[in-house]
Parts: C-alpha cells; sequence; structure tokens
C-alpha cells in the first residue's frame, strides 16, 4: 500500500469529503476526532459511514477514530468493506493495539468482511514514545505515525527539529524493525510550501515514507518529496540488474558504477520500484 | 417549427421578426454592407459641450435605442442617470442597449415596469435579467456576445439612435480615454462601434481636461457632444465578479488538468497565445501557466482579455509579450494600459466575425466557464437550471469558436445541482466549437477533436467522456428538475454571426 500522503478531512463536513473524491491523496483520511466537536460524533460517525459505502473513493480510506472507549463507538458504526485502515490516536502500548484489534476481529466476523482492516497507531506521548517497538509488531499495525503538537505539550517543549528528532528516529528505526511502513505526521502552515517541503524531506531522509496533509495544497509537495525521481528509479533499475547478474554468478555483492552493492542496497532498490510501479 | 444546426427547436418568427436558424459556427457568411449614418460637421468656433440633461431632452425620444459600454461594470452610474432623466422627461418604449448591465443597474426594472424601457439588447448579470425571465420586459432581449453586438451595430441590426459614452477623461471636443482620470476604468472599447455608426453620441465625463485628450480610445470625429458631470462611477466597483485566484481545492485540481492538458498539447510553446478570463478557474489556470512558462524559460505570444493582475503579472515577468485589452477586470489593469506600452487597448470590432481578421483566430487556447455542459459539449452560460437568466454571453463565444483549442472549466456539479447534464438550459455557445471539458473528476475530450484525443491518451490526466462525467454528476447528486417556465420566449441567444442560437423561456414566477 502506497501512503505518500493522507489527507485529513473532517468527517463532519460533507462538501469536503465529497471533494475528497475528486482529489489525489494516496489515502483519505475521515477524521472522527480532533476536528469533530463533541456534540457533532454522532452525526459525524453516520456521516462517514455512508459516504465511504456510497462514495466508493478510489483511494485508500482511513478513519481517524477517537481513543477508546469513545472510538468503539465509532468502529462498530464504521467497520464496512469499504474500509481499509483505522487511525488510531493516542496509542501507549501494545494492549491499546490489541482492544481495537479484537473489536476489529469481531465486527469483520458479524459483518462477513473479506478484508482484515489495518491499524495505524499514533505516537503522541512520551510513554508512546518508549514503547513504540511493541506497537510497531503488534497485530493489523501496517504503518505507525505520531501526533507532534500533543508529543511537545506531552513532553512540555515546543515544536522544534530537536524536540521532534528523537521520537522521529525511535519510530522512523522500530518501523523498519517491524517491516512497516513510518508516516510522517502533519506540517500545520498552509501557505508555507518551502517549510513543508524542508519538513518532508528532512523525514524522508530520516526513513519515513509519506506524511499528512491538512490541505490538498499540501499534496503535489508531498508527492513530489515522496515519489522516487527518475534518477532513484534509474538507479534502482541499474542496482537489481547488477544483483540479478551477480546472483547468476554465484555472488552475493556486485559492483555499481564503483561502489559496491548487496542485500541492503537491493532492498532499497526494490522498495523504491515498488513504490514506482505503484504510482505509475 | 424550425430546427436550428444546434438542434433547438424555433419559432418561424419571433417577436414579429423572421427568425434566421443558426446553421453552423462558419455557415453563415456576411449577408448585409456596413451602416452608413449620415455625415454631420461642426464649423470652427462651435461648441461641444452641453449638459447632459440638455443632450438626453434634445436628442432621446419615445421609441428610440440609446446605448452604454459596461468598462465601469458594477461601478458605472451613467446607465441609471440618463435613464432616470428618460423617465422623469416622460420619455417611453426606449430601448437599453447597454453592452451589459449589472447589479449596480437595478433601478432599470423598476424602469421597465414604468414603460420607460420596452427591451434590453445586450447582456443582463442579475436583476435586470430576473425580471427579464418573469416576463416583466414588453418586447423580448435579444442577447449577444461582445463580437456578435459589434457586428450587429455595424450591420445594422442594432440602429443605435443615441450612444452615451462614459468618459474617465475627455477634452471639449469629445477625444476619450479610459486610463486617465478618476474614475479611470481601461479601455473603452465597447463603445467604439456605437461611436462609428450612431446616429448622436454623447461622451460623458467627470474629468474634462485641456484639449486634446492622449491616448484617444474614442476620437472628436465621431462625438457629437461632451457632457461634464460630477461623477461617471465607481472605478473600485469594476472588479465585479470573481477576480483572484480560485483556493477551492477541487477548482485548482480543475485549473491544474486544464494547464496539463495544454502541456500535453504543446501548447506551453514558444509564442503560445491565450485568452484569460475573470473567474477563480481561468486565473489560476492563467497563473499556473504563467509559473510553467518561466520555468522552463519559455516566452508565449500575447494574453488577450478580460485583463487582470494575473496577465498583467505574465507581461511583467516576460513570461508572454503583449497584453490586447478588451476590458479590464481590476485597477491592477487599468493602471498596466496606462503605463506599458506592450499592454494595448483594442476594440470589439476586432471581435466581430465580420471583419478581415478576429483577434480571436490568433488565439491557441482559451480557458472559459459556464453554468450547464451538455452531452452535446453545448455550453450554458446565460441561464440557471432553475431557468433564470443571470448573465450575459460576454465574450464566449468567439474565442470559443475561433481558438485552436477551448477549454470549458466547470466543477461537476453546484450546491448539488448536476452542471454536466443531458441537456443544457440554454445554449449559448454550441457544442460544435467546444474541445475539452475540465471537471474535477477529469477532462472530457469533444469526440470530433480525435487529434486531442490522441495526445492526452497516454498521459496521467484522467480521460472520460462526457457521458461518464454525467453519470457521475448524477449519481452524487440525482438527475436535476427541468426549470419550471411557459412557453412564452423573453429573450433570445444570438450566435456571433446574428443567427438565432436559442430562446429563454418565462420563468413561472412563484
Amino acid at each position: 500500500m502506497i501512503r505518500r500522503s493522507r489527507l485529513y478531512i473532517p468527517g463532519n463536513n460533507p462538501k469536503m469529503i465529497q471533494s475528497g473524491k475528486a482529489l489525489k491523496p494516496d489515502v483519505i483520511l475521515l477524521d472522527l476526532e480532533d476536528s469533530v466537536p463533541i456534540q457533532d460524533k454522532l452525526a459525524a460517525r453516520l456521516l462517514v459511514r455512508e459516504a465511504i459505502k456510497f462514495l466508493q473513493f478510489k483511494n485508500e480510506v482511513m478513519v481517524r477514530i477517537n481513543h477508546f472507549p469513545m472510538g468503539r463507538e465509532d468502529l462498530t458504526e464504521i467497520v464496512c468493506e469499504q474500509l481499509d485502515s483505522i487511525l488510531y490516536p493516542k496509542t501507549e502500548s501494545s494492549q491499546d493495539i490489541e482492544e481495537v484489534a479484537g473489536l476489529l476481529e469481531d465486527l469483520e466476523k458479524a459483518r462477513s468482511l473479506s478484508k482484515k482492516i489495518e491499524i495505524v497507531p499514533v505516537i503522541e506521548t512520551a510513554r508512546g514514545c518508549l514503547r513504540c517497538e511493541e506497537i510497531a509488531f503488534s497485530p493489523r499495525v501496517s504503518a505507525i505515525t505520531f501526533g507532534a503538537e500533543d508529543f511537545v505539550a506531552d513532553i512540555g517543549g515546543t515544536r522544534t527539529r530537536e524536540c521532534l528528532f528523537h521520537l522521529k528516529s525511535t519510530l522512523a528505526v522500530a518501523a523498519a524493525a517491524a517491516g512497516i511502513q513510518a508516516l510522517d505526521t502533519v506540517y500545520p502552515f498552509i501557505d508555507d510550501e518551502k517549510g513543508l517541503r524542508e519538513e518532508a524531506e528532512e523525514s524522508k531522509a530520516m526513513g519515513f515514507c509519506g506524511k499528512g496533509a491538512i490541505h490538498p495544497l499540501q499534496l503535489n509537495v508531498i508527492h513530489e518529496v515522496f515519489s522516487p525521481s527518475e534518477e532513484e528509479v534509474a538507479w534502482a533499475q541499474k542496482v537489481i540488474d547488477a544483483m540479478k547478474e551477480a546472483e547468476e554468478k554465484g555472488r552475493a555483492a556486485a559492483a555499481l558504477e564503483g561502489r559496491m552493492i548487496d542485500t541492503p542496497t537491493l532492498k532499497k532498490a526494490h522498495r523504491i520500484m515498488e513504490t514506482f510501479k505503484v504510482m505509475t | 417549427m424550425i430546427v436550428n444546426a444546434a438542434g433547438r427547436k424555433l419559432p418561424e418568427t419571433i417577436g414579429g421578426q423572421k427568425v434566421e436558424p443558426f446553421m453552423g459556427a462558419f455557415a453563415t457568411p456576411p449577408r448585409k454592407k456596413r451602416l452608413a449614418p449620415k455625415l454631420s460637421y461642426v464649423k470652427p468656433g462651435e461648441d461641444k459641450l452641453m449638459s447632459l440633461d440638455e443632450a438626453v431632452m434634445k436628442y432621446v425620444k419615445d421609441g428610440m435605442t440609446i446605448s452604454f459600454h459596461h468598462h465601469l461594470r458594477d461601478g458605472d452610474y451613467l446607465v441609471n442617470q440618463v435613464l432616470e432623466m428618460v423617465s422623469t422627461l416622460g420619455i417611453k418604449d426606449v430601448v437599453l442597449a447597454s453592452t451589459a448591465l449589472f447589479p449596480v443597474h437595478e433601478p432599470v426594472v423598476r424602469h421597465l415596469m414604468d414603460g420607460t424601457v420596452r427591451r434590453v439588447e445586450g447582456s443582463m448579470n442579475g436583476p435586470v435579467g430576473r425580471a427579464c425571465s418573469f416576463g416583466h420586459m414588453k418586447e423580448i432581449a435579444t442577447l449577444r456576445d461582445h463580437g456578435g453586438r459589434g457586428a450587429a451595430v455595424e450591420m445594422g441590426d442594432l440602429p443605435i439612435d443615441v450612444a452615451f459614452i462614459a468618459a474617465p477623461t475627455a477634452d471639449d471636443y469629445g477625444n476619450c480615454n479610459g486610463v486617465h482620470g478618476k474614475s479611470a476604468c481601461g479601455p473603452l472599447g465597447y463603445s467604439y462601434p456605437d461611436s462609428l455608426y450612431a446616429k448622436k453620441v454623447i461622451a460623458v465625463t467627470d474629468n474634462l481636461v485641456e484639449y486634446p485628450v492622449t491616448p484617444m480610445s474614442i476620437h472628436q470625429t465621431h462625438v457629437d457632444h461632451v457632457a461634464e458631470v460630477e461623477t461617471i462611477g465607481n472605478p473600485e466597483q469594476i472588479v465585479s465578479g470573481t477576480t483572484k485566484v480560485t483556493k477551492s481545492p477541487t477548482n485548482l485540481q480543475i485549473a491544474e488538468y486544464v494547464v496539463e492538458t495544454m502541456d500535453a498539447l504543446g501548447i506551453i510553446s514558444e509564442g503560445a497565445s491565450i485568452q484569460a478570463g475573470a473567474g477563480g478557474i481561468s486565473l489560476s489556470v492563467t497563473s499556473q501557466m504563467g509559473d510553467l512558462l518561466e520555468d522552463r524559460h519559455i516566452v508565449g505570444g500575447f494574453g488577450l482579455g478580460g485583463v487582470t493582475q494575473y496577465l498583467v503579472d505574465m507581461l511583467h515577468r516576460g513570461v508572454i509579450k503583449k497584453i490586447l485589452d478588451a476590458q479590464c477586470f481590476d485597477l491592477t489593469a487599468v493602471q498596466s494600459l496606462r503605463d506599458d506600452p506592450d499592454h494595448a487597448e483594442i476594440n470589439i470590432i476586432y471581435s466581430s466575425p465580420y471583419n478581415k481578421g478576429s483577434v480571436y483566430n490568433k488565439l491557441d487556447a482559451a480557458f472559459l466557464g459556464a453554468t450547464e455542459v451538455d452531452l452535446d459539449f453545448n455550453v450554458n452560460v446565460n441561464t440557471h437550471s432553475d431557468g433564470l437568466l443571470l448573465h450575459g454571453i460576454g465574450g464566449h463565444q468567439g474565442p470559443a469558436a475561433c481558438a485552436k483549442v477551448t477549454f470549458i472549466t466547470v466543477p461537476l456539479y453546484r450546491k448539488r445541482i448536476p452542471v454536466i447534464r443531458d441537456r443544457v438550459t440554454t445554449i449559448s455557445t454550441p457544442g460544435e466549437v467546444i474541445d475539452v471539458i475540465a471537471t474535477e473528476y477529469g477532462i472530457a475530450v469533444n469526440p470530433r477533436r480525435k487529434d486531442i484525443l490522441k495526445k492526452v491518451e497516454n498521459t496521467k490526466i484522467p480521460v472520460l467522456t462526457i457521458e461518464e462525467l454525467k453519470k457521475e454528476a448524477y449519481d452524487l447528486c440525482g438527475e436535476p428538475e427541468l426549470p419550471d417556465t411557459t412557453d412564452d420566449i423573453v429573450a433570445v441567444i444570438q450566435w456571433r454571426d446574428g443567427t438565432i442560437l436559442d430562446t429563454v423561456k418565462k420563468v413561472v414566477e412563484k
């Protein structure tokens, strides 16, 4: 599943949800949590449920539910064949995930769904950061992300590179170890294209493979950063070809443009080509 | 009944006039000569200055046709001033041939009711059009596009008795321009044919200056009198309609598809010339195209408008070479027209279909809006889906007919009503001249343009059929209701050559 971008759309705004169908994020992320005021929660659940059934999005459909116990009601309403994944906020342990996964299991069975809905935990607290590894290895978790504002508030810092560096690094390493995706948080300044690009590029360099968007205007930059460039694709193809040739000769490593390449390089090359194939 | 080439059924006569049906975009050659108004002369020492009251009293009579331009758009005061005088004098049944009317002209509705005005020949944006829709006009209105109106004046199809020309600057002999003075609005080109062919021409100014005025948009050789008034309008209000780049994500998506399609067609190239309108999507296309030209170090040709700050910006960034300006949509454009020799005023005869080379013939691309589009690619810009006549044709038909590629930029639906539908309420521009419909869900190419289809088929641009777009719209919104109209015709839509493209029916008032 390619997740370069996920566009947050408030779950209580029918016009924006409908517009989302014409837009091109990799993931349509319908939000039932922070962007929906408490008095609108019930209506939003029903709207999101009907929207994902009726609109038949071509993109991956992800819903950010509320933390349990309210999240139980969210899941009970929205679980259906058209739902691909859920974003679970303020995840602090593998127990949190097991609880969500358990309810998903029951609902999927009761509704005879042909799929398993994936979980993307959001790390937003110091406690969650300390347990990144166990969370990343939990069942149904296919990606992991973080919420910057809640995290800095939790640790009493301010939103700076330095304050977030440890969390991002920990999260990227945990994701890599678990073989899942590390997804960057949102960039809150809609009109600051330069800042968005810088933050996305830094995250990509740290191992992240996608980023949240709070406005469709951010999608193009995010896609540019997290899509392989022509040069990267050409390089990846050369690596694959060189390693294939080496394998045929019974070697585990090869030389490409004066540099030794081996299995980790091949793994990276395959990842680039997979993303490229999905994109095209 | 007659069926015209756009498939619309028309009566044999409308308002006592024999109907000349639309035969096809270029199927009707010129069949008339230019009107020849009587020559007149002004002897040395004679004074052309006259008060506006005096001019109205002296020249406007029952049943006459009086004309105005709309360069001041929603800031125009002159139409209301003159009609108030006409009404006070008890003059009845005038034909109001303003090039366009705006919400500021709501008092015209009162003059329709009290018999001062018997019909309008021109664009009606807002309340006057609404009144026309409800049958409050004694006679049937005629709508033409800008170039078609110019041709109608030249041919004598729209004979003008008295032309009142709001002039932001004039001298005492009638030379006028729109680039100087407190009411500067840019070009005065909509009035140019009126100045040539009206029986009497009155320049009305709030900035009377020493002779001779330069530049001269309207010439002393055509002006009978000059009237000085306190104010002709509020130029701040020429910024009427949308004149900012859209921030709507779906509209931006539409603009992106247009630019991507232009790129796939090779239009974004050295010397390419475009018609740039107002409206958020068109402005976004203009802006995105400017960025692309700059990134690729390409210099386009000319931009034709409807000029806004975005087109001016392209000129000043050096990504286009010239602007040909028929109308300014904001004050940045007015200033540029005044100060930049590469920003040139053109008069509306440049847009006429019957001259020795319309400016539109030189366009590579035009991107235009619509209220509705149908499965035959017919476009409606005049009426809404409830049948109400709320917009003029503006400069829609000419660029659509002549540009190498014409894009219609529309959302799939507005306010939960499909824009793409089986059949448009009114045909303003026939589908035979429309090439690409761009929506937020992708583009549809007119099957006549196999060349375009071939060039976009292997791109990332989502290409759908018009039927698929319609289905998506109907799936989301349901089938639209038909407007509640009677069989009474309240207005005719002329094609730019003067033939009848469609009629507008009376809407049942609820």
